[in-house]
């Protein structure tokens, strides 16, 4: 690389393309990111976001398309391929395992990092300081709020290069939203890159270098941002009540 | 002319939960109005669910007594509670996942405080119902192949076919839209306006903030605050526990 060329992306999506039983869900999908980067998928339920992530984590075979991940091919890889990878996935919802102990979820969250356990759990806890208290309870005694942090806190235990995160709101406090959207500068720094995909993800959109609005399994709109926050059709279906979002995830 | 004062629906007095050495619940006391909508409001873990379960009849207090329509209801089962008008929606949308969207809200019409609908009136009332919550173009989809957001509709649906007179809905916003939320918060006002009295707990302020007619602020097992939404989201104990930054 010439001095002044501008780095690799990390990740390259071209011309993905993804069915679910012979139905086109994703048309022709291309998008890069950069290391570090934070980056957000927005849109309508049903819009494709969840399907780009599953495509991305090896759990959906795309129809066509690349997908370079440092340069290397990984569409039709398996998933635990791309996990070894360090692309490490949370789906939405509250998917612990309810008789292991909290600690022991986050444990398994390590499975194939094993060296830095301690590192990370303080990293964990120092974002959810609630599952600290909750360590030896089994997950499944949780609220579902905090079922949905262990889930979060699990995901970070895997060290990822690439963190993909899948409505990671759902389920939590406005504090909360606050408090983990505050922690995606930190946990940049630690060599973590971001891809946040939800229909709820104004926070996000604040910070975000770069975000993508997905429609009917296309994108149809990217920049920054601050940029697609000020964008009047993004605005027309993520905030159909008018210009202001929803109380607790303020502009600015 | 004399105006009647409305009746009380629900009344909590004392109630109190432990699981072994911990607290969940410390001497909860509200009452809930016929036709009214409260809201439930704290940080994951306040003991909301908790609170609903009691109420609901899936779980016992260790202390505490509850009125429902006058009557004590302590610890009734679940099952008296919706002959006698209570229904419910869960976190986890507990919808029968093999029957068809509409078989689900068929099976509503069994249970609930009086006779449902004959057969002959039955198709025609749960198409009704399955317009209302914008799932009667899935009506013969197998549950199991819903969203999460519809999976809340359905149960929604199915719980509005027990005719109840209190419904209680736990985080019904989850997956849904911002459409959706919005025509969510629609319905609720029409149902009260129909005489339906609502108990709605949910983290999507946009939601709880304009239905309901008082709100409930709970952290850590005790109400911090009560009264108007527009108070309660600005008193102090408020935002430190749950919302991290004044509205």
């Amino acid at each position: 690389m010439k001095p002044g060329d501008a780095p690799e992306p990390m990740l390259a999506v071209q011309h993905l393309r993804v069915s679910y039983q012979g139905r086109p869900v994703l048309a022709d999908v291309n998008f890069t990111l950069r290391r570090h980067q934070i980056s957000a998928f927005a849109g309508a339920a049903g819009a494709g976001k969840t399907t780009i992530l599953k495509a991305l984590a090896g759990l959906l075979r795309p129809v066509a398309g690349k997908i370079l991940f440092e340069g290397e091919a990984i569409e039709g890889l398996p998933a635990w391929e791309v996990v070894k990878r360090g692309i490490v996935y949370v789906p939405e919802g509250m998917r612990i395992f309810p008789q292991m102990t909290v600690v022991e979820n986050l444990e398994v969250g390590a499975y194939l990092k094993r060296e830095g356990i301690p590192a990370r759990l303080d990293l964990v806890f120092s974002i959810f300081p609630e599952l600290q208290e909750k360590v030896r309870l089994p997950a499944g005694v949780l609220s579902g709020g905090q079922q949905r942090m262990v889930t979060l806190a699990r995901g970070l235990m895997a060290a990822p290069r690439l963190l993909l995160l899948d409505e990671p709101f759902m389920g939590l406090s406005p504090k909360l939203v606050k408090r983990f959207c505050d922690s995606f500068r930190d946990l940049r720094q630690t060599g973590i890159t971001l891809l946040i995909a939800g229909q709820y993800v104004f926070r996000v959109l604040n910070v975000a270098e770069v975000a993508h609005l997905v429609e009917h399994g296309q994108i149809t709109l990217s920049g920054s941002g601050p940029e697609l926050l000020r964008d009047r059709h993004l605005k027309e279906i993520l905030f159909p009540t008018g210009d202001r979002p929803p109380t607790g995830d303020k502009i600015g | 002319m004399d105006t009647e004062a409305p009746k009380i629906c629900l009344e909590l007095r004392q109630i109190s939960k432990s699981y072994r050495e911990q607290q969940v619940l410390k001497e909860i006391s509200f009452t809930l109005k016929e036709r009214e909508i409260l809201g439930i409001i704290g940080p994951n873990g306040a003991g909301k669910t908790t609170l609903f379960n009691i109420i609901n009849g899936l779980v016992r207090p260790n202390r505490g007594t509850i009125f429902f329509q006058g009557q004590e209801t302590t610890h009734w089962s679940s099952s008296s509670l919706s002959r006698m008008g209570m229904a419910r929606t869960f976190q986890v949308p507990q919808i029968f996942p093999e029957m068809s969207v509409m078989e689900n809200v068929l099976m509503g019409f069994r249970f609930g405080p009086e006779e449902g609908p004959t057969p002959a009136e039955a198709g025609d009332q749960a198409g009704e119902l399955l317009e209302m919550v914008e799932l009667a173009d899935k009506a013969a989809t197998a549950a199991r192949e819903l969203s999460l957001a519809e999976q809340h509709l359905l149960e929604v649906g199915r719980a509005l076919a027990t005719r109840p007179s209190l419904l209680l809905i736990d985080e019904i916003a989850a997956g849904c839209s911002p459409r959706t939320v919005q025509r969510l918060a629609e319905l609720m006002a029409a149902w009260r306006n129909r005489g339906l009295t609502l108990l709605i707990t949910d983290h999507l302020l946009n939601l709880t903030l304009p239905v309901s007619d008082r709100l409930l602020a709970l952290d850590q097992g005790e109400i911090i605050a009560a009264g108007i939404p527009r108070e309660v989201i600005r008193h102090p104990e408020v935002v430190a526990a749950y919302l991290g930054t004044r509205p």
